[in-house]
């Protein structure tokens, strides 16, 4: 019965491929008109990963403070920490690109667009980072720290060497998933002018009015940045695996 | 080892866990077994002897040196005893033989090389030195507790707590785990020992101790309490437990 259904949905999805690939291929996407612009699409590509990766970095470090932040001590700091998360989980991204582009930024003097939207992005991931964080940390059994306790570790030593190591295997998958956001978060940047990978195809297309021919190379783009990250993770998960 | 309790009042909530509770125990006595019925004290008990919690009031006194209840004083206390829950205790991040490490380099401040020294000590008496490189997920739970116990005694501990450590079992492996304990009793080794095994109670303790209801209702040696119970509360439940 079981492999029945894995059969059935072997075949639906592999009908699914090949229909999707006869339409590529019939359609006629006329790329001869887009090939002057290869280059504007692969700086575009370029600057797409080099931002992402500053804000995969940048946004690890905010979701790391606001996670201690949430766990800390001192409540007036939990409450704040909470309060930023919710307001960013809770409001759209453009608002917020808008609002830290045209208000915050330009009161702060600062006018680097690439530096406004690594910042942005990271602002943003960072909150939904913090809560994946949490998750992980909050699901470690209160008895595993009970034995922390009782071999005598230290608070800190308890999340160095019991918690995070435990949590690290768990948030993994909601971490690459968040990562694959940010990438394609970032495409919203063009709002700012930031001339990144969406920004570049938008104007080829308004170049060249071949709609397809500039969002395929899009999609296919983005997802040479999304599969290695996913990838990765799966190789990190069996790494650091020890349920066996 | 002297021990001596004064007036322990533990509350949680609504709930009386321990009620005025004082004890006095000195020297010739190695083994306290703690018995009593389900929801009498006997692991709020544990975890005041072991540090793990603090009293409401009252005073601990061990080898006539009161228990500071500040968290200095309180992990110190931890650290120079052993403590075994009755299920969960190993770290199923780490290997069995890295589990005992553990404590002996990062709380202890013992080398690498001689960690693992003490590490195999403690596992050959145990007879588990084959199984050192598994996985807790990949261990037996009989094993698990072993281990448990080997990491405990691995740090050559002043007073050993072990609360319950067989119920989580199934009869084999409780008789496994058992064995192991009465051979550390039998080397002197000063064990306090909660648990609803009468016949090992009577087998291995110096003096025994009958909870009820936050209350210490009877103290003696095996022979008095099992032999010829004075409070007819304890008759009443010892006839019932034992007609099994
Ligand atoms: N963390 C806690 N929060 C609330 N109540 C608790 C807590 N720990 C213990 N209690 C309560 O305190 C009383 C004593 O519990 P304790 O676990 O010490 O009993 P016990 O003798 O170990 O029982 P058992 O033989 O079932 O393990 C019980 O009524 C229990 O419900
Ligand atoms: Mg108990």
């Amino acid at each position: 019965m079981k492999k029945a259904l894995s059969y059935f949905l072997f075949s639906i999805l592999a009908a699914g491929f090949c229909f999707f690939f006869y339409i590529l291929l019939s359609y006629d996407f006329s790329w001869h008109k887009i090939a002057p612009y290869r280059w504007n699409l692969i700086r575009g590509w370029g600057m797409t990963l080099i931002l992402s990766a500053c804000a995969l970095i940048l946004s690890s470090l905010f979701g790391s403070l606001l996670l201690a932040g949430q766990l800390a001590k001192f409540r007036p700091t939990r409450i704040l920490s909470r309060l930023y998360v919710e307001i960013i989980r809770g409001t759209p991204l453009l608002v917020q690109i808008l609002i830290i582009f045209y208000l915050i930024a330009d009161a702060a003097g600062l006018h680097n667009k690439f530096i406004i939207g690594t910042l942005i992005l990271s602002v943003f991931s960072g909150a939904y980072l913090s809560e994946i964080f949490r998750g992980g940390i909050e699901s470690i059994p209160r008895s595993q720290i009970q034995s922390a306790r009782a071999i005598g570790l230290t608070e800190s030593q308890i999340y160095r060497y019991v918690i995070i190591p435990q949590a690290i295997r768990r948030v993994l998958p909601g971490v690459s998933g968040q990562f694959a956001n940010l990438i394609k978060d970032s495409s919203l940047l063009y709002v700012i002018g930031l001339r990144e990978f969406t920004m570049q195809a938008r104007e080829v297309n308004a170049a060249t009015y071949s709609t397809f021919a500039a969002y395929i190379p899009l999609a296919i783009g983005y997802l040479l940045l999304t599969l290695p990250l996913a990838v990765l993770s799966h190789h990190l998960e069996k790494r650091f695996r020890y349920e066996h | 080892m002297n021990i001596e309790l004064h007036q322990i009042n533990k509350q949680y909530g609504k709930t009386h866990a321990l009620r005025d509770l004082s004890l006095c125990i000195s020297d010739p006595v190695n083994v306290i077994v703690l018995i009593g019925p389900s929801g009498s004290g006997k692991s709020t008990l544990m975890r005041l002897l072991g540090a793990l919690e603090s009293p409401d009031s009252g005073e601990l006194v061990f080898d006539q040196q009161p228990l500071l209840q500040n968290e200095e004083a309180l992990l110190q206390h931890r650290r120079q005893n052993g403590y075994l829950f009755q299920s969960f205790n190993l770290f199923p991040h780490l290997t069995a033989a890295e589990n005992i490490e553990l404590p002996l380099i990062k709380v202890h401040g013992k080398k690498a090389d001689e960690a693992n020294k003490l590490c195999q000590q403690a596992l050959e008496k145990f007879q588990l030195e084959p199984h050192q490189h598994k996985y807790p997920s990949q261990l037996s739970g009989g094993q698990q507790q072993r281990f448990a116990l080997a990491r405990a005694i691995a740090i050559q501990p002043r007073l050993l707590l072990l609360d319950e450590p067989t119920s989580a079992l199934d009869p084999e492996m409780t008789a496994e785990v058992l064995k192991v304990i009465e051979t550390l009793s039998r080397s002197g080794q000063p064990i306090i020992l909660s648990t609803h095994e009468m016949g090992f109670a009577r087998a291995v303790a110096d003096q025994v101790i009958f909870l009820a209801e936050g209350k210490i209702l009877e103290q003696g040696s095996p022979e008095e309490l099992f032999g010829k119970p004075s409070h007819p509360y304890v008759q009443n439940f010892l006839s019932k437990v034992m007609r099994y």
